[in-house]
């Protein structure tokens, strides 16, 4: 009996067995990280990992919370987090909020000089960040806004590559709706609340995703800008735990490296499908 | 006459109110400290009539938000805690130099003087002095005696690294798949750790006094040599910042040269007790040179913004050399004070069980006494990482010679100087 092979399927298996293997890569140092949040100081550089001891009892036996009981205790990371989600969400409300506004501008609005202004704006992507710095730290302090969670969220708002991003997918929704929209009497600010941004939810949640990874991982900003212990956010309470000259918590370093870690990957699993529409959507218009 | 007696009187109190509780802002990004720092915050703040601020922050920004709040003039700090080794805020020219130069103050200090001049070489940039270091980390041999008299061979008796690497080699002949059971030293292939301090021994400088880059000397080289054949012996490790108590006590690290701040890495073997371990000088480079090297520690520092540096400096001397709060330093951290005018305390004489009664503390004040002189400069770190560094590992790898890696690493190390000078 001869057996159909059917060529297109043993070449997706191929594909998915080397995704497969591909994934291995990226999932293994978060999976580590797991695995190492979870065992005791003495444990978590053993080689090989004990989690591939092939014993039960060394595998998850010795499974402890003691590296996060340690991290919040400790150093602080409970507050530190309170201070990542709320700089982060508030930024993410914020930057959406203004971003949109001047893509919609840019997008459905005719004024003088809008090209290059336009131009002015992405020119700023630009700028390495370095050279940035210390104009930053100035405006700041002159708007008395250092040393304040504020002070972090408000420059967040202008973020050019979401007026980019925002406009390319604004450019694509007809204009004719736009249009019939004025015809029964609807505002700018109507406009864009009631057609421009329901319409734009990928765009949105591709935009939010980015900017949310962003703001998250930001550790120089808000190194310069902050002062108290009690405004830290997670990345700089892990550069802060890192700085001990000698005796390093590598117990708590995980257990914070970990939840920095997983809470956008989370964020982007639930924002996913909306992310790949979104950046493909924006960028082919 | 009465008027104006009273007149000054009132002036006198008023600005003694004023200066009382002047708020004095440190800045420091080693955690460690701190915490000294803190506990002894109310005792500083008594004794000079001020508010000290201290302020962590993380080192990956220090410099940059330093430089920015010095720019800006306001939220800049009075005190500065640094790094002793990776150093981009000193500079032999006092013109671009983030501190100040501490000449006017240091040489007319009777505390002062009992700082090792080893360490001061540290701090000194060109021709002055711009910080109060706070350790002398002096670096000792720390040995698996158990092991090494195993193969034979008893370490207290090796004289020279040569004579070390060539015992070494019967220390790593028990293989398990392949590999040896043992090994004789970490080391992370950079000069950053083991090749670092044995490089002190050589007398070989990075930098010449006017801070120019010094990577094509023949000492140098024979340096460089040396090590990569110590290092084709088989008989070191990667040095594993994370896993190293345990590489102790299993046996896996027989040997590893140690500053003060990482002696406690070897408690947990020491005190399972399946092994002895002893401690000594650093083998000889050449045999009549250091038996010893230095590795981190911090200084502290007046940012030019500094208002009132004269008070500032008697701040951190008594911050830094406070005879009696130096000796609960020792105790809590096992860090040794520069100062050597305490060191005759019968505390940096105790027996230490770890080593079998033998005595630490004497060891390293007796070494740190002839610690060797290191000439530093702003770019003294980025000519070992990042221009000589990666070449070595090219060198390791076979990929250049001795030869073309040092000639390269000298060409990007001058580079680096001549960009730095346009600056």
């Amino acid at each position: 009996m001869r057996i159909k092979i059917n060529s297109s399927k043993i070449l997706n298996a191929i594909v998915l067995i080397f995704l497969l293997i591909i994934s291995i890569f990226y999932v293994y140092p978060i999976l580590w990280l797991f695995d190492a949040s979870l065992r005791p100081l003495i444990d978590i550089f053993q080689v090989p990992p004990a989690l591939f001891s092939g014993s039960f009892e060394k595998m998850f036996g010795i499974y402890t919370f003691n590296s996060f009981i340690n991290s919040f205790l400790n150093w602080g990371t409970g507050i530190a987090l309170i201070n990542s989600v709320l700089v982060t969400c508030s930024s993410i409300i914020l930057t959406v909020f203004v971003c949109s506004l001047c893509s919609y501008a840019f997008a459905f609005m005719n004024f003088p000089g809008k090209k290059i202004i336009f131009i002015f704006i992405l020119s700023t992507m630009m700028l390495p960040l370095a050279t940035m710095i210390a104009p930053y730290y100035r405006v700041l302090q002159k708007l008395g806004l250092t040393n304040k969670l504020i002070g972090l969220i408000i420059p967040y708002a202008a973020y050019p590559l979401g007026v980019f991003l925002l406009k390319q997918y604004f450019i694509k929704i007809p204009v004719s709706l736009i249009e019939a929209a004025k015809i029964d009497g609807a505002g700018y600010f109507r406009i864009w609340l009631r057609i421009i941004m329901p319409l734009s939810k990928p765009a949105l949640a591709a935009f939010a995703i980015i900017q949310f990874k962003e703001v998250w991982n930001d550790f120089l900003i808000p190194m310069i800008v902050l002062r108290s212990g009690s405004l830290f956010t997670l990345p700089i309470k892990l550069q802060l735990m890192d700085s001990q000259t000698f005796n390093k918590p590598y117990d708590a370093i995980i257990a914070t490296g970990f939840i920095t870690a997983i809470i956008p990957i989370i964020f982007f699993l639930i924002f996913q499908r909306y992310f790949i529409e979104g950046l493909t959507g924006g960028i082919k218009g | 006459m009465k008027k104006i007696v009273l007149l000054f009187i009132a002036f006198l109190i008023v600005y003694e109110v004023n200066a009382a509780g002047k708020k004095v802002l440190m800045w420091s990004f080693a955690a460690n400290n701190i915490a000294e720092w803190q506990e002894r915050k109310a005792d500083i703040e008594k004794k000079f009539n001020i508010e000290l601020v201290i302020e962590q922050v993380a080192e990956q920004a220090f410099v940059q938000k330093l430089q920015a709040v010095m720019m800006d003039g306001k939220g800049v700090p009075d005190i500065i805690e640094w790094k002793i080794e990776q150093n981009q805020i000193l500079n032999a020219d006092p013109k671009k130099c983030f501190v100040y130069p501490l000449d006017k103050y240091v040489s007319k200090s009777n505390v002062f003087k009992n700082v090792v001049a080893g360490r001061v070489s540290w701090v000194k940039y060109g021709k002055s002095i711009y910080g109060l270091p706070h350790d002398v980390h002096p670096v000792v041999l720390i040995y698996n005696d158990t092991l090494w008299k195993s193969v034979g061979v008893d370490l207290a008796k090796i004289e020279t690294w040569d004579d070390f690497f060539t015992a070494a080699q019967k220390l790593s002949v028990e293989k398990k798949d392949g590999k040896p059971l043992h090994y004789a030293l970490p080391w992370s292939a950079t000069m950053n750790d083991t090749m670092f301090m044995i490089w002190q021994q050589t007398g070989a400088q990075i930098l010449d006094k006017t801070g120019k880059p010094t990577l094509n000397t023949p000492q140098f080289k024979e340096f460089v040599t040396k090590w990569i054949e110590w290092y084709k012996t088989g008989t070191v490790c990667a040095w594993d910042w994370g896993n190293f108590a345990a590489l102790l006590k299993n046996g896996t690290l027989a040997a590893y040269a140690s500053p003060d701040w990482w002696v406690p890495q070897v408690n947990e073997a020491a005190s399972s007790g399946q092994y002895q371990f002893k401690v000594k000088s650093l083998p000889y480079y050449k045999k009549g040179g250091p038996q010893t090297a230095s590795w981190g520690g911090t200084f502290l520092a007046i940012p030019k913004t500094a208002k009132n540096p004269d008070q500032i400096y008697k701040i951190m001397e008594y911050m830094q050399y406070d005879s009696s709060a130096i000796k609960v330093r020792y105790q809590k951290t096992e860090m040794l004070p520069p100062f050597a005018s305490v060191w005759d305390d019968p505390l940096f004489k105790k027996e230490d069980k770890r080593f079998g009664g033998q005595k630490l503390g004497e060891l390293q004040t007796t070494l740190a006494k002839k610690m060797p002189d290191v000439i530093t400069g702003d770019l003294f770190w980025d000519v070992i990482f990042r221009d000589f560094g990666p070449n070595l590992s090219e060198i390791v790898s076979g990929k250049m010679t001795i030869e073309q890696a040092l000639k390269v690493s000298q060409a990007a190390a001058e580079k680096r100087y001549k960009d730095a000078a346009k600056k």
